[in-house]
Parts: C-alpha cells; structure tokens; sequence
C-alpha cells in the first residue's frame, strides 16, 4: 500500500502521511490513534442510526464522527461529513436524513476495512 | 444523618463530598442533574448511595485512559510538573491529546474528564495549569466550561484552550467565548500544541525560579 492507501478516487480515505504528521512521526502514537478510532467505530455507527430522528441529532452525531476522523486521519470521511453537516444546518426531513444515512455508512465501514488493514500491515504480528 | 441510612448504604451530602475531594456545592450539583443517585429525605435532605459516589471516585482518579500511558515521568526531581486537564468525550481526541503529551512532554500529568461536569470536579480536585477542552459535549459543554473558569476567581491562573471543529459562525451562534481562550480547529497541528505546552512549562519554571530568589 502507498501513503494514501484505500483510496478509490480523488480524496483519500485513509492518508497515512497526515496521521504521521499528527503524530509528529511516533509509530505507536499512529498505533494508538487508528485502534482508537476502531474501538470507537461500533458505537460511533450506533448512534448514527439512533440520531436518524433529528436533524440536530444527527448534525450532532456527524459533527463528533468528523472529530474522530480527523485523529484518524481519515480525509475522505471529513470531507463526506462537512458536506452533510452543512446540509444539516437546517431542519431537514426524515428521508433526506435517511439518505445522509446511507450515505455514511458505507463509508464509515470501508474507512473501517482499510484502517483494519493498515493495523495489520503495521503489526504483523 | 441516621444509622439506618447509614446502614442502608446512604450517605449525606458533606459525607459524600469529602470521599469525592469536592465543595458540597459541586456535588449538590452533580445531584440536581442527575448525573449521581440521590434521594431526598422528608426534612429535605438528600441521602446519596455509597455506590454511586465509590463508582465516581473511581472513575475521577482515572488520571489517564485505560491505554496504558505511564501517569508521567519525573525527569527532573523537585521541578514543578505542568497538570494538563483533557476534557473530551470522544476516546480518538484524548487518546492523540495524552498519547502525545506523555510522550512529548514527560514533565507532564494529565487527567481526563468525560464531559464538562467531571471537569468542574476535576478542577477543584486536580487545579490544572492548563485545560485542553473540546467545545460541543453534552449535557454541559466545553463553553459553559470556559465561561465558568473564566468568571470563577479562583481559576483565573488557568488557562484554557479549546479544540473544535466548528466554524467561526458556529462559535459566534453558540455564544462566543471569552477573549482568554485560546482557539485551535481540527486538522489541529500537533507541533503548535506541544509548542504551547513547553512555553508554557518554561514560564511556570521561571516563575518558580523567580519566586525562590
């Protein structure tokens, strides 16, 4: 894999430079931060499917995945969650919520298969 | 407070806030927003369960998370160490802030808080140097936060920074923060943080050198 392994096309979804950067080059801290982030991920995709009730909710919810990917230096997931936390500025309805939703989950479990990956590619052991 | 609280496992306020290391008015609190189990007697008392106020000390004295990062590293006996207070409630943010604060800065302790009350808890456990906060948590933010360190006498030598992914607009919406905030937005740069930290470290030094001449 090269530094911006699990890229499909234009944004990265994982950009192994960056999370270097964030680490200031500590090779654990990288460690530390992407199993972090997987630790998180489960609970993370629960209450999106739970904040499907409110914009506010949901707007919420989006704002704190995108907190997360930042650390995870997940750049493609950021850019996905800008756009809808944008769009979540204001009310919006169930359905347009619903598709946000489909639209994230998706995309938060391939950012998943491609930092399980790069954890194993890290620590072959 | 009667021996049959007592015995039931009860415990009065003053009681409960001494195990905790808090003001009463801090646990009175964390009891009227319910964020530990009480119950009010017929005079009016609250009656706390021992249970809750064992299961929060426990987690207060979490000084760092379960990750495994040594509490911090003595370099340099008998120099004052700089006691960082990370308020956040997403694992990922305190796991990059401590993991590289341990790491980078081993004159450092840090202590986690989950949300904004355990962080008044802390403050008054723990009385930080600095205070790295997150802006948006519930039920009581990293704003209200700020605000109250800013307007509480006691903390005025605290100093506090926040890390955000909101905008500008979103601050401004949400009430702005008080000027001697300092603002860092996610992406955020880790050299400028750690910068922040030792400059902050070597005036704490200096002004401990100062005060002993």
């Amino acid at each position: 894999m090269n530094e911006f392994s699990g890229s499909l096309v234009g944004t990265p979804v994982f950009n192994a430079a960056a999370l270097a950067r964030t680490a200031m080059g500590d090779e654990s801290l990288q460690i530390d931060l992407l199993k972090s982030f997987l630790r998180s991920a489960p609970g993370m995709r629960a209450d999106l499917l739970q904040a499907v009730i409110s914009s506010a909710q949901l707007r919420e919810c989006v704002h704190r995945l995108k907190g997360s990917c930042h650390f995870a230096a997940a750049d493609r997931m950021v850019e996905v969650l800008t756009a809808h936390e944008l769009a979540l500025r204001k009310e919006v309805s169930e359905r347009t919520r619903r598709k946000i939703m489909r639209s994230i989950l998706p995309e938060l479990d391939l950012l998943v298969r491609v930092l399980v990956s790069e954890i194993a590619r890290r620590c072959p052991t | 407070m009667t021996e049959l609280a007592k015995s039931n496992g009860l415990l009065g306020v003053g009681e409960a806030a001494e195990i905790l290391g808090v003001s009463r008015t801090s646990l009175q609190r964390l009891v009227d927003t319910g964020r530990i189990a009480a119950i009010k007697t017929s005079g009016g008392h609250r009656r706390i369960e021992r249970s809750a106020v064992m299961a929060l000390r426990d987690r207060l004295a979490t000084t760092v998370p379960a990750a495994g990062h040594a509490l911090y590293t003595m370099t340099h006996p008998g120099r004052r160490k700089i006691e960082i207070l990370i308020v956040d409630d997403d694992e990922v943010a305190i796991e990059f802030v401590v993991g590289l604060v341990t790491r980078k800065l081993p004159e450092s302790v840090c202590t986690v808080a989950r949300d904004g009350f355990e962080a008044v808890l802390q403050l008054e456990r723990r009385r930080p140097d600095v205070v790295i906060t997150d802006l948006c948590m519930t039920p009581f933010d990293g704003f209200g936060l700020a605000r109250l360190i800013h307007t509480k006498a006691e903390y005025r030598d605290v100093c506090v920074l926040a890390i955000t992914a909101l905008s500008d607009e979103e601050i401004r919406e949400r009430g702005g923060l008080p000027a001697d905030v300092l603002l860092y937005k996610k992406p955020m740069s880790p050299e400028r943080l750690m910068g922040y930290l030792e400059a902050h470290l070597q005036a704490m030094r200096k002004h401990c050198e100062g005060s002993r001449r």
